[in-house]
Parts: C-alpha cells; structure tokens; sequence
C-alpha cells in the first residue's frame, strides 16, 4: 500500500480535514466582543 | 582588529573549504565581497589620514588599525549571510524554490542598512522551500548541514544563515522567523538568534510567508553582536547588553522543560542555576494552554502563507515539494470565518499568556527539546516516547510567535558534543530585557 505522505493530493487533504477539525474546536463563545489579531499587538 | 579585507577573506576561505559539505550558501558573490572590503579598507585608511581615527598605533599598518569605531559605520568590514528569502541587488532570489526566482535591482530595506552601516554581503543563505518548514532540509537545493556534525539536521528555515555563522563563513547573518525560524536553527546550531518585535525590522523586499506572523532577525555568534546587527536592522540604537539578572524576576516554563530529553532539560537546569547565581529570581511558570494556541498557529500560517503565495501558487503548484504544499494549498479552502475565528482566539491567547507571566520580566524555556537529530531521522525519541521530528522542532518555539515581542535563542553549551539552546520571550518591545538575560545565559560553543 502507498504512504499517504508520497501522494501530494492525499497530503493536502489529509492537512484540510486536519486544520478544519482544529478551527471547529476553537469555542465561538468565547471570542464574543473579541477583535482578530491585525498587526503588533500590545499585551493587554 | 584585522582588516576588513582580512575578515572577508577568513569567510571566504572557510566558505570554499567547507561549503561544499554544509550548503549554507547557495549563492556566493566573492567578487563583490572583496571589492566592498577594499572600499571599506579605503575609507578606513583616509579616516586615519584625516585623523577621525584618533591617534595611530604606529605597530600595526594604517588599514589594520581600527582606532576609534566609526560612528556611521557600526559593522564595518563584518562578512554577513543573507537569507535567500531577503533581495540582495545583484543576486538571485531564490527563496530555495524549484523554479521560482527573482532578480532584484534593489536592496531589502533590511540589506540596505546593514550594507550602509558597512556590513559585506558573502552570499545568500539556504532555506527550506519558501521559508516554510523548520528543519533545514531542501530536496531542491540539497538539505543543509549541521557545522557540528554534518549527519545533522540544521533546523530550519534560516538553515544556511545557521550553519554559515556556526562554521565561521559569516560573522552574522539576516534569518527570518515565522514560527521559529530564526531561534530554532541558532539553536541546534550553537549561534544566537533572535525573533525581534514584529514590525520592529522592516520586510520591505523579504519574501513573505505568514504576515500577522513573520519576523526578521539577526544570528551571530554572540549576543553583543547580535544586537549591534538588530540595532542596525532596526534603525535603533541601545547599549551593548550586559550579562545583568539582578533583581530580575524569570519564569521557567516547566512543561516545556519536562518535554526535553534529559541532556536538554540538565543544561537548563544548569544555567537557571547560573541565573540565580547572578541574582535573578527563577520561578516555575505554567502557561496557557500551548495545544490551542499550536491550531491557532497552524490555522492562521496556512491562510496567510496561501494568500502570499497566490500570485504564482497556480503555475508552480506542481513544482513544490509535497510537504509544503500541503501547508499551503489547504489555505485557499479553509473558510475566512475560520482564520478569523483563529485570530480572535490568538488574542485571548496573548491576554492568558500576559496574565499567566504577571509580574515576571521574561519568560525561559528551552529552544528545542532535542539536540540536533540525524537527517535521515523522520522521528526523535524523547523520554522513551517517539515523536515525528517536525512536531518536535516546533514544539518549543512555534506558540510564541503569535505574541509579538522578541525571542531570543542563545547557545547554553554543549552536550554529547552538540549545542543547546535557551529561548528568552518578552514583552514587545522588551528586546533590552531578553538580551541581558540572553547574555547573562550565554556560554560559547
């Protein structure tokens, strides 16, 4: 059987389904009121 | 002091003998090195004409004496490495791709003043593939060796800036840092590398990897040096950092600590207690939690470095190794909710990380749990326990890149004949604060 890490396509699959299960994960509740990240941030 | 012609020809040697093996240049422009060294001896040798040199040593040839430093040209005669991500006018931008180059008719901004304060181009530095990966490794341009042992990995992506200072084919370096790329490689390879306060270093003319996240920075093979060079890289200029804890307060970051294998975690140990021989009060400090904040990276790089690489990413999509394109390609999918989603969680992340190091002037942990492994290796074993060797690399560096201030890795030794490194985080801003505690840390390798 083929490594999966040999096949480019499987890779970049394999990387999407990865990074949208973290995205899911990251609870919306409690970024309510909270800006994205644009630029230098200062450390409130 | 040798002359500038002098150190450019130690660099040069060192780079014909040794190149060849290591791969840290993959340009060299030995002719416009030579010709910079013999117009900066030029200016050298009319300042003691005109005697802004201050008084001969008549022992030593007008061009060998440096006399009083001059104030306009703070690295003068000093043979650099730049990152091929970073144009030089004149050479290639390679950006240690397959096929994709450029050829620059201008300086970086970050070139443009080294050059001007008197800093002397070797050559351009390797890199991993677009700067995205932190390994050292190029099936394009051939993987970078560690000066060290050269069955060794260099870390990555500042590879060749790396190696270059280490093996003395260059006194600094220009690197770049997106999720570790300057202190990673200073690290494995025994050079300090720092990560300044993003935005503090222009990247005007530096290819792009990941913009909320990029940084670019110097190596050198000691922290006074380093921070001349990022003095000059930032258009600033602050007294050389003494090796000054007292009173300081400094949070070690024991889960981290706990990760390394035993030879790492010991040469901690010991400069902690060197620390606190030094006065500085060394606390453990627990962080917030640093498997959020690693798919928050993640999440935001691979949206990021997907918008940068647009613009050719469709004519080249075939010619990039599997690997990075796969860091790269599920960027155009991934939904703009999402990466916002990312971005809002990276600023709770940095408000958890302010609060969790209240009170504390720096944080310390270690730069890479693991000495330099084998090239060959795809996994390290660390305390019994085998980890893919990329997730490894990053796991000490890649988090606090989302915070914004400097990071600093400083060489704390060696062991089993290889470098350790200590990574210093502060404050944005606090560069002052990481390199005191960078050079009271310091020991040569």
């Amino acid at each position: 059987m083929p490594d999966p890490r040999d096949d480019a396509d499987a890779q970049v699959v394999a990387e999407l389904a990865e990074l949208e299960a973290l995205a899911a994960a990251l609870p919306e509740d409690e970024i309510e009121g909270v800006p994205p990240v644009a630029g230098p941030q200062n450390w409130e | 002091m040798a002359t500038a012609s002098e150190r450019v020809e130690a660099a040069i040697g060192l780079a014909e003998r040794l190149n060849p093996t290591l791969n840290a240049y993959l340009h060299l422009d030995l002719e416009g090195a030579r010709a910079a060294a013999a117009e900066q001896d030029a200016i050298d040798a009319a300042r003691h004409a005109s005697g802004d040199a201050g008084a001969p040593d008549p022992a030593r040839p007008p061009a060998a004496d440096a006399g009083r430093p001059d104030p306009a040209r703070p690295l003068a005669g000093m043979p650099i490495c730049v990152k091929d991500i970073v144009d030089v006018a004149g050479m290639p931008t390679t950006a240690g791709a397959a096929g994709w180059v450029r050829h620059p008719d201008a300086d970086a901004v970050v070139v443009e003043r080294l050059r001007a304060a008197g800093a002397i181009v070797i050559g351009k530095g390797n890199t991993n593939e677009f700067a995205c990966g932190i390994d050292g490794r190029n099936p394009h341009k051939g993987d970078c060796r560690n000066p060290h042992d050269p069955e060794r990995l260099t870390g990555g992506s500042s590879s060749g800036p790396a190696a270059a200072v280490a093996s003395g084919m260059a006194e600094a370096a220009i690197g770049s840092d997106t999720s570790g790329s300057i202190r990673l490689p200073a690290a494995l390879c025994g050079v300090v590398g720092i990560r300044p306060t993003r935005g503090l270093v222009p990247a005007e003319g530096v290819v792009p990897l990941a913009w909320s996240l990029d940084a670019v920075g110097p190596l050198a093979a000691d922290v006074p040096t380093a921070s001349r060079v990022l003095d000059v890289m930032a258009g600033s200029e602050r007294p050389i950092p003494q090796p000054e804890v007292t009173g300081m307060r400094i949070g070690l970051a024991t889960e981290l600590l706990d990760l390394a294998e035993e030879p790492v975690a010991e040469a901690i140990g010991a400069t902690v207690e060197r620390l606190r021989e030094g006065g500085a009060e060394v606390v453990d400090v627990a962080l917030p939690d640093l498997g959020r904040a690693a798919a928050i990276h993640r999440i935001v790089q691979c949206c990021e470095v997907a918008a940068a690489h647009a613009p050719w990413f469709a004519a080249q999509r075939d010619r990039y190794a599997p690997e990075v394109r796969a860091r790269i390609e599920p960027g155009y999918r991934l939904r703009a909710d999402l990466y916002l989603r990312a971005q809002r969680h990276r600023r709770l992340f940095t408000r958890a990380f302010a609060a969790a190091t209240r009170g504390l002037d720096a944080v310390i942990t270690p730069a890479s749990p693991v000495l330099a492994p084998r090239i060959a290796d795809e996994e390290v074993v660390i305390r019994g326990e085998r980890h893919r060797t990329r997730v490894a690399l990053l796991s000490c560096v890649m988090v606090f890149s989302q915070l914004d201030g400097p990071a600093v890795s400083v060489p704390i030794g060696l062991r089993e004949g290889l470098p350790v490194g200590l990574q210093v985080i502060g404050r944005p801003h606090a560069e002052d604060v990481v390199l005191r505690i960078a050079a009271a840390a310091e020991n040569w390798v």
